[in-house]
């Protein structure tokens, strides 16, 4: 009799354990799939601009080595757009899902932006070739203005287009702010008229 | 999300008429048409595309090339999966395009364009895309008494030669390392042994008249780095090497003119060497009287550690030497992997075998790993730089899970070895090729 009541008492006291624990080990797991969404969108919007992201997909490098990567990408390649928090955030995730251990699973679905949805394909493709979306959002500011307030500001000016190829061409800050937008030098002159043209009809 | 989708650019689209045999009409009413800039608003389904067009007859046999080679316009919104002339390649990349085929595909002594690998660093120039060499020079300067500038044309008209030669990534293989290391995850497939068509290097020095003062080379071509700040890549290679004979300023390939992907309209080819020293889509080559400190010659960007190190070490950059030279090495091409064959049946077993600058002495063949050998028939090759054929009969008297490994010897007392010693970059990877099949 003693020892049924002490398995039962001890039976109890581990489901009462086991029920208090489960609230925090669901806390941490709905927090670490928010950082493993934000880790994709970070990686995908700052990764895919010049090279595809099949590259980083394809390694498997320890932290050490990814850190040493992104500082490669952002001081010697041009990917003058990652700033110093995302690129902790890009490092985190590239570790977790193309680092030396086996990835906790398959990489998280991003929900689907309805916003970049809606943008033609045929500019979406240039866009993200450029990593424009890495600071520029549609409708809001990320690094740089959104597309929206590009087209605000020059609603009505005839002029605006020549000047923006100039400023794309070139580069340069001062307009918006003093982050530095990076010179464009891969899209042939039809293909950034076809882009500025959009984004000055951007509502 | 990813909205990247294969480049369907106006250029990209003239070079396919091109390469299409397109008449110079249809590729007239072609620039008139993107001159008046229906292209964007019209191109939505792909079928519908060549209707709305409507460039008329003639033109549709060169359009139908379009949507063969992947270029529907439909496919924007889908990672690009293939590249254009070389269906079932496999794609580590695109941009930049980094693509090869699996051992099996290789088979051909001569490598076809088709399965040939493809290694960019950065984007295809414009008049690459366009197949179209006017206003394209190369130029010769630095330590020389007279400095060239030549167009495709005066170059075509200097005496040529043909050479069947083997270019493969000083990446090949890195896919093998362990601990994993940096960069594209070749497997075995970048490697091609096609026929080069050009003008040796050497000749060309000797009418710039090179002086004794010139060292090295320094390479520069017109391919659009990926990000607008970065430096494009720029190799050399010693002089000793640019006056060999077999390296070349090449402008054919399998006898056609450089397909775009493969450095139109001149590139060098230095044979023998990590693939990085034949710059594609060439403008110029700068004789300099020290070595060259161009991008991708520092670092440790294609440099091997002076000594061995263990796998995942660390090395200082003052300890990394240039790569230069292939090393001994080969491949198996017949049978392919997880191949079935009959108890008692008998196998044409095959492949390739290349040493560098040295010469293939011999390729030994096993089934038991390592137990026993045989020595494979090694071919001549056609010319010194192309690859050995080798092959030999196998016979599997039990059935049972067998592996063919192939392992080739240098005159120089070099051989493969039957582990990959690391390297922190993952460059000169030539361990044995091992290809397993089932018998019975």
């Amino acid at each position: 009799m003693d020892s049924l009541v002490l398995s039962l008492g001890a039976a109890v006291t581990a489901v009462v354990v086991a029920s208090l624990a489960a609230p925090a080990a669901a806390q941490d797991a709905a927090a670490q799939r928010e950082r493993d969404l934000a880790g994709r969108r970070a990686f995908e919007m700052n990764c895919g601009g010049c090279h595809s992201l099949a590259l980083p997909r394809s390694q498997r490098l320890d932290q050490e080595t990814w850190h040493a990567v992104i500082d490669d990408m952002m001081k010697k390649y041009g990917a003058t757009w990652i700033t110093a928090e995302n690129r902790a955030v890009i490092a985190e995730y590239a570790v977790r899902y193309f680092g030396p251990k086996r990835p906790p699973g398959p990489e998280p679905e991003l929900p689907p932006d309805a916003a970049l949805q809606a943008i033609p394909p045929e500019v979406g493709v240039l866009l993200q070739a450029n990593a424009c979306l890495a600071c520029h959002g549609l409708d809001k500011k990320v690094v740089g203005p959104a597309f929206a307030a590009v087209a605000e500001r020059y609603r009505g000016d005839a002029a605006a287009a020549e000047k923006l190829f100039k400023k794309l061409r070139a580069g340069g800050a001062g307009a918006w702010g003093d982050v530095v937008m990076p010179p464009n030098a891969v899209l042939s002159d039809r293909e950034l008229k076809e882009v500025i043209a959009w984004v000055l009809g951007v509502r | 999300m990813s909205l990247r989708g294969p480049k369907l650019t106006w250029d990209r689209l003239r070079g396919t008429l091109v390469d299409g045999g397109a008449r110079p009409e249809t590729l007239d009413q072609f620039d008139a048409f993107v001159e008046r800039r229906q292209f964007l608003g019209r191109m939505s389904k792909g079928g519908a595309a060549l209707a709305l067009l409507g460039m008329g007859a003639g033109t549709d046999a060169a359009l139908r090339g379009l949507f063969g080679r992947g270029l529907i316009p439909e496919a924007w919104a889908q990672a690009a999966k293939t590249v254009p002339g070389k269906p079932g390649i496999t794609v580590h990349s695109d941009p930049p395009i980094v693509a090869e085929f699996a051992a099996p595909e290789l088979d051909p002594e001569i490598t076809p364009i088709a399965k040939h690998y493809v290694r960019n660093n950065g984007h295809i120039p414009a008049r690459a895309e366009r197949k179209d060499a006017q206003g394209w020079t190369l130029t010769i300067d630095g330590e020389v008494a007279k400095p060239l500038a030549l167009t495709l044309d005066e170059l075509k008209a200097m005496p040529a030669v043909t050479y069947a030669l083997a270019v493969e990534c000083g990446g090949n293989g890195r896919a093998f390392f362990n601990p994993p290391v940096r960069g594209s995850q070749w497997k075995h497939g970048a490697i091609g042994c096609a026929q080069w068509t050009g003008v040796p290097l050497r000749t060309l020095l000797e009418r710039a008249e090179v002086k004794s003062s010139a060292v090295y080379t320094a390479h520069f071509g017109e391919d659009p780095p990926l990000s607008g700040t970065v430096t494009p890549i720029s190799r050399g290679i010693p002089i000793a090497k640019a006056m060999e004979s077999h390296t070349l300023v090449a402008y054919k390939m399998n006898g056609e003119d450089l397909p775009a992907i493969h450095g139109f309209p001149a590139r060098l080819v230095v044979p023998g060497w990590i693939g990085s020293c034949s710059q594609k889509w060439l403008t110029r080559i700068w004789l300099r009287n020290s070595v060259h400190d161009g991008e991708k010659m520092m670092g440790s960007s294609y440099r091997m550690p002076a000594y061995p190190v263990r796998p995942g070490d660390k090395v200082p950059d003052k300890d990394m030497a240039i790569a230069t030279s292939w090393i001994v090495k080969s491949m198996i091409t017949r049978p392919e992997p997880d191949a079935k064959v009959a108890v008692g049946g008998t196998v044409f077993a095959r492949g390739f075998a290349w040493a560098g600058e040295r010469r293939v002495s011999k390729v030994l063949v096993t089934t038991d790993y390592g137990v026993s050998w045989t020595e494979a028939d090694v071919r001549f090759a056609p010319n010194r730089y192309a690859w050995n054929r080798w092959d030999t009969t196998l016979t599997f008297p039990r059935r049972g899970y067998y592996e063919v490994w192939a392992r080739a010897f240098d005159d120089a007392g070099g051989a493969q070895p039957f582990d990959q010693p690391w390297n922190p970059r993952g460059y000169l990877a030539n361990v044995i090729h091992r290809v397993p099949i089932v018998v019975g």
